[in-house]
């Protein structure tokens, strides 16, 4: 409890600090930061050590950052306190600063991923992030805060290693899809359409072979007289208006999860994905 | 007793004359000579109207005999009368011609010379207009040959083994008819506009009812006046070309087969008043504008009024040709070349396109969804 105390009032000091003033270089934390008091002093150990071994052999960073209300630190949004921590405590791994920290406030249920530095906005696209959401949201929600966070730094330093081959997760990449999906619909579409275009096809050649037709029409048998129209009446009898609400589905890329592709990154450097769990 | 047939023969030579289209001309196999129509008209005309009367006068003997109890007749032709037959003798060798009753022009089997019976076609029976033929037989072998190219279901032995069993050229007799549609008709129509107010889309739906009413003239609706001739082949062939008309003479007929009719105007009235119908609610219905979304006949009243009928030898080829059991009959209009007629479809090609088509579009399809 004193434990936590102190990291709640530190955190608090230095961001005012850097806030107010210039950035406090010297200031630091562990990979995973719990002030919100959901891990055990062991569940934290170990945590941090996986993260330190991530970081000793990418070079990349991998940081949770835990506090019970963040809007005690900045007045800004999740987005804006996890940009706080990560310039205040100078998070980040080698020239580059690359990392990706993880922010949860306990209060109002927000998350944040947010990478700064080249390579790792170049690991943790838009699409890699949101993806990598989904590997901790669900033990969350379970309140299994010690799992969602394992899960969370192994998936990370995946998603590092994919990056330093050179195949970042991003949204060309269906790997996570489970392969081919064979729903009614797609099974009428690529047995029925086909079908009925032969058909049609068949069908017009058919029509070439029966040319032996009565006639219904006498068009070539109008007269010099031809057609006079005596008479036209266009009547109007009454007016019928019909309502129809559109339903508006959430605009999609067409790509999974919606993304467009790449990483969107801020004036500052950093990307986010943010959410509540 | 007169004959009631007529060969028509060269006055160079004596031998046999035949109309050809190509030069418009009677001519003559044998010396090459070759004679205007209004030449052999001429030439023609007492012989012709000596055998009108002598076939007058043989129907009528016919019908007295008949009603004095069936006694055979010189030629023997009871029986052939009871089955709708009439026996001739050719001009030419002499041998017995059998015929249908409304055959007008044929040719002897034994000596091939065209052979007329003017008597089917004088007087009351004689038709206003022919439109002589124009193509030859040859045409017409070719035409169908031509037919058979591009049909992608036709079995490949139809046309590879197919000979053509019968070719002949045959004037059929067609009722023309001339008319007045007077129409008045009534449509429904709706004009629909919509605008999307925000999350709504407003449609709004104006209905009308559109009254039309006018007069169309036809002119010489062709109905084929054979029962011999399937009508839906008939129609298929149309449309000839009036302005080739010609004043009706026997002299076109040599060489070719020829008709009277066996189906009375009256009973091809209908068929001719239901294509003159269609054809008047159709341009009434053309003549709606103004943007309407959707226009649906409602009621109509249509009055025909007749008009003048005519009653016309027209040029038909008709080849016909088995296969597999089946009789496959083919005509083409002897004036402008249009070749209709039902072919055979190969079941083996039907499946082998349907495949053929679908199973790429099926692969790229599957390709698409699930790879």
């Amino acid at each position: 409890m004193k434990k936590k105390l102190f990291l709640s009032l530190l955190l608090a000091v230095l961001l005012l600090l850097s806030l107010g003033m210039s950035a406090h270089a010297e200031a630091q934390i562990d990979y995973v930061t719990d002030t919100a008091g959901l891990l055990s002093a062991e569940e934290q150990s170990a945590l941090n050590e996986q993260a330190r071994q991530i970081a000793a052999a990418t070079g990349c960073g991998v940081y949770v950052v835990t506090v019970d209300d963040y809007t005690k630190y900045v007045s800004g949004n999740i987005e804006d306190f996890s940009e706080a921590i990560y310039k205040t405590y100078d998070l980040g791994e080698g020239e580059g600063k690359d990392g990706i920290l993880l922010a949860l406030s306990m209060s109002e249920r927000d998350y944040d991923l947010c990478a700064y530095g080249d390579f790792a906005n170049y690991a943790f696209t838009d699409y890699g992030k949101d993806q990598l959401a989904g590997t901790f949201l669900d033990n969350f929600r379970r309140n299994d805060w010690a799992g969602g966070f394992r899960d969370y730094i192994a998936n990370a330093a995946a998603l590092i290693q994919r990056a330093k081959a050179g195949n970042p997760l991003d949204t060309y990449v269906y790997e996570t899809e489970p392969g081919p999906r064979i729903t009614p619909f797609s099974v009428v579409v690529v047995i029925g359409l086909p079908l009925l275009i032969a058909s049609m096809v068949v069908g017009g050649f058919k029509k070439q072979m029966k040319t032996a037709v009565r006639q219904t029409e006498a068009y070539d048998y109008i007269g010099q007289g031809g057609a006079r129209l005596r008479g036209q009446r266009d009547q109007f009898i009454n007016r019928s208006v019909t309502r129809q609400v559109i339903r508006r589905e959430p605009v999609s890329s067409g790509r999974p999860g919606g993304h467009a592709g790449g990483t969107h990154v801020n004036s500052g450097g950093f990307s986010h994905h943010s959410g509540k769990f | 007793m007169a004959k009631q047939i007529t060969n028509y023969q060269c006055p160079s030579c004596t031998g046999p004359l035949h109309y050809v289209g190509e030069s418009g001309m009677l001519e003559c196999d044998y010396c090459g000579s070759k004679f205007t129509v209004q030449q052999i008209e001429a030439l023609y005309k007492d012989k012709d109207e000596a055998a009108a009367a002598a076939s007058a006068q043989a129907q009528a003997q016919q019908a007295a005999q008949q009603e004095a109890d069936n006694q055979w007749q010189d030629n023997g032709t009871n029986w052939a009368t009871d089955q709708g037959l009439r026996v001739y003798n050719c001009p030419s060798c002499g041998a017995e011609l059998i015929c249908d009753e409304t055959t007008a022009a044929t040719s002897c089997p034994y000596c091939n010379n065209p052979s007329i019976v003017p008597g089917q076609l004088s007087d009351m029976l004689k038709p206003d207009y022919v439109i002589p033929f124009k193509l030859s037989k040859d045409a017409a072998v070719t035409a169908l040959k031509n037919y058979y190219r591009g049909k992608k279901l036709l079995p490949k032995a139809f046309s590879d083994n197919n000979h053509i069993q019968e070719i002949k050229g045959v004037y059929v007799p067609f009722w023309l008819f001339n008319g007045e549609a007077d129409a008045d008709v009534t449509f429904q129509a709706t004009r629909v506009s919509s605008v999307t107010t925000g999350d709504t889309v407003i449609t709004t739906t104006d209905h009308y009812r559109l009254h039309r009413s006018g007069t169309v003239s036809f002119e010489k609706i062709p109905v084929d006046a054979s029962s011999k001739m399937p009508d839906a082949h008939m129609d298929a062939i149309e449309p000839f070309d009036y302005s080739e008309l010609k004043p009706f003479s026997n002299a076109y007929l040599p060489g070719f087969m020829a008709d009277k009719y066996d189906v009375q105007a009256e009973d091809c009235y209908r068929r001719a008043d239901e294509r003159a119908e269609n054809t008047t609610v159709e341009i009434m219905n053309r003549s709606v504008s103004g943007g309407y979304s959707t226009c649906v006949p409602e009621s109509r009243r249509i009055n025909i009024r007749r008009g003048k009928m005519h009653y016309a030898l027209l040029p038909v080829w008709l080849l016909s040709t088995q296969w597999n059991g089946k009789n496959y009959l083919f005509a083409m209009n002897g004036q402008t070349g249009k070749l209709i007629g039902d072919l055979p479809i190969s079941s083996s090609k039907v499946l082998a396109w349907t495949a053929g088509i679908a199973a790429p579009l099926m692969a790229l399809l599957a390709a698409f969804f699930w790879l």
